[in-house]
């Protein structure tokens, strides 16, 4: 293990999140159980105040559950500099078994967070609580998933030696290898490309002119289906197509590199509108769900319809970044790599 | 018969409730308060009166039971639309007013307007409106302190109505008036009355309670209704 200030501020975060939604989660199965809104009697009035600090606080851990994903990201790229053979975060990662379960776990766990926001944010536009059970039903099901996230954090860190060289990005996402670097890394452009064309142009034309198509509306596991698609598809291409020309290099496929500053943080805003514009897709999804259950009206029409305009200006901006660069290259030398 | 207008059922707040300073504030009171009625709670000073219209006017929740206001069960809304109620259908006017003496006359009655999200413009528009018909608009730009007990007193009105509340809850309005600015006070509530508002007012003021235009006096002790 390695006592390094980014080493000791992930354990921090990890653990501070841990404690709060552990604090939540025991108060989500109090109030679970107890919860009668129809009663006016000393102990449901105490829910209700107990659940408008619980919901703050959770409004807290939540975010700062997805702000640290980013942080974890700079984490490992600091400390692969005390790392020997490691040139970037991956290097960090790889040097441990569970450095890249525990960013997926992350990742994983910032979309849920994310999730859990929006249906928190439904469940205070109402005057009677209707999401409540179903927010704290969550709540307690991720409960695990942020034991696993502090158990991980502590496995990855104490895994970390700096006698011992790592691999490299280059290793990592080399196109021999058989791992899932290496896999998304071979993917075949010629076929990756079009179908991420295809999913962006389906799910642009399907939520712009079908919206009011009903029978859209009810199967919304298809537009989560497709969010999801573009979200592994999206990251293939980063990897396979979008690095080779930040780099200008054939051979590097990092994911990460493209984040620092050499590359003008060009990363920054391809995942943050990657992650946005699933993030948000997927969310509308929830919200139409929801509507069906609960019928809440304008308030809900409103957000949806923002939700939705979020995630195709999102997702059309990071299609606009993630092909900036074999432009730019594609102009600068007239041929491609 | 009137229709009601707020219907409390079996309303009791304990403050530090299950703590060795456990106080009883309001004890299982029921009560149908009438549309365009004049009330006022009367009763000794800890009687419980101020609690009461605190919940009323959507300034602390009750312990348990329900307290319906125009059909809305609002002890039992969450804070934010709580207060948004609290905006909407209330006129608040407290002991020694609490108006905020470094803030002008027109500063100071428009403050209910801010929340609600009114435009500056027709904010001034609405304070002119009432500075006028309470004869102030020569002193809107004066500070409070710079103003006379009467004046403050019809800023402090003023201030309560600018919303245009369904109801205006009074705690002690005369506990530091004379007999005069007492009478003139009175008055101002005839006139709201009239108007169409429902007055509840907190006070254990004799010249309050004979008022000729109360149509009930309703006797607290000791957190209970004394009938």
């Amino acid at each position: 293990m390695i006592f390094h200030p980014w080493v000791i501020g992930i354990i921090t975060g990890d653990f501070i999140i841990l404690f709060l939604v552990l604090l939540g989660t025991v108060n989500a199965g109090i109030i679970n159980k107890s919860w009668d809104f129809e009663q006016t009697t000393p102990l449901q009035y105490k829910l209700e105040k107990k659940t408008y600090l619980i919901s703050a606080i959770m409004n807290f851990t939540m975010g700062v559950q997805i702000t640290l994903l980013l942080l974890f990201v700079i984490a490992a790229d600091e400390i692969s500099a005390v790392l020997p053979g490691a040139m970037c975060a991956t290097g960090a990662l790889a040097a441990s078994n569970y450095g890249f379960p525990l960013l997926f776990l992350k990742l994983f766990l910032g979309f849920l967070s994310f999730f859990w926001l929006i249906i928190n944010y439904i469940d205070n536009q109402k005057e009677n609580y209707p999401l409540i059970r179903e927010k704290y039903q969550l709540l307690i099901i991720l409960t695990p998933l942020f034991l696993l996230q502090s158990v991980l954090t502590l496995l990855f860190v104490s895994d970390l030696n700096p006698t011992v060289i790592t691999s490299c990005c280059g290793v990592v996402f080399d196109e021999q290898q058989e791992t899932i670097g290496g896999f998304l890394a071979d993917m075949e452009t010629a076929i990756s490309l079009p179908i991420l064309v295809g999913v962006y142009l389906l799910i642009a034309v399907k939520n712009n002119l079908f919206l009011k198509r009903s029978w859209w509306e009810k199967v919304p596991f298809i537009d989560i289906l497709l969010w999801v698609s573009i979200l592994g598809l999206g990251l293939a291409t980063i990897i396979n197509f979008t690095s080779i020309y930040i780099y200008e290099m054939p051979t590097h496929r990092c994911p990460f590199c493209l984040l620092q500053k050499e590359y003008y943080y060009l990363g920054i805003p391809i995942y943050l509108f990657l992650f946005l514009g699933v993030a948000t897709g997927i969310s509308k999804s929830i919200t139409l769900r929801l509507e069906y259950l609960f019928k809440p009206g304008d308030q809900m029409h409103w957000f949806k319809r923002k939700l939705n305009k979020i995630s195709l200006i999102s997702i059309s901006l990071f299609m606009v970044f993630v092909f900036t660069p074999f432009v730019l290259y594609f102009i600068k030398t007239g041929s491609r790599l | 018969m009137k229709e009601s207008l707020i219907v409390l059922k079996n309303v009791t707040k304990i403050y530090n409730e299950g703590q060795i300073n456990e106080v009883v504030s309001v004890n299982n009171i029921s009560l149908d308060i009438k549309k365009n009625e004049m009330i006022v709670l009367k009763g000794p000073s800890g009687s419980g009166k101020t609690t009461l219209i605190a919940m009323m006017g959507c300034l602390l929740k009750p312990t348990s039971g329900d307290i319906n206001i125009m059909g809305k069960s609002i002890s039992k809304l969450p804070e934010k639309f709580m207060n948004q109620f609290k905006l909407q259908y209330f006129g608040f006017i407290f002991q020694n007013f609490q108006l905020i003496s470094e803030l002008s006359v027109a500063d100071n009655v428009e403050l209910p307007l801010y929340p609600l999200g009114v435009k500056p413009a027709m904010r001034r528009e609405m304070s002119l409106k009432l500075l006028e018909r309470f004869n102030l608009k020569h002193r809107q730009d004066f500070k409070i302190k710079e103003l006379s007990g009467g004046e403050q007193q019809r800023v402090a009105i003023i201030r309560a109505i600018i919303n245009q509340p369904e109801i205006l809850l009074a705690d002690e309005p005369t506990a530091h008036l004379d007999t005069e600015l007492s009478q003139s006070y009175l008055e101002y509530m005839k006139v709201l009355k009239v108007s169409g508002l429902s007055v509840i007012i907190a006070s254990h003021d004799p010249r309050v309670c004979e008022f000729s235009e109360v149509d009930r006096v309703i006797e607290i002790k000791d957190g209970q209704l004394k009938l």
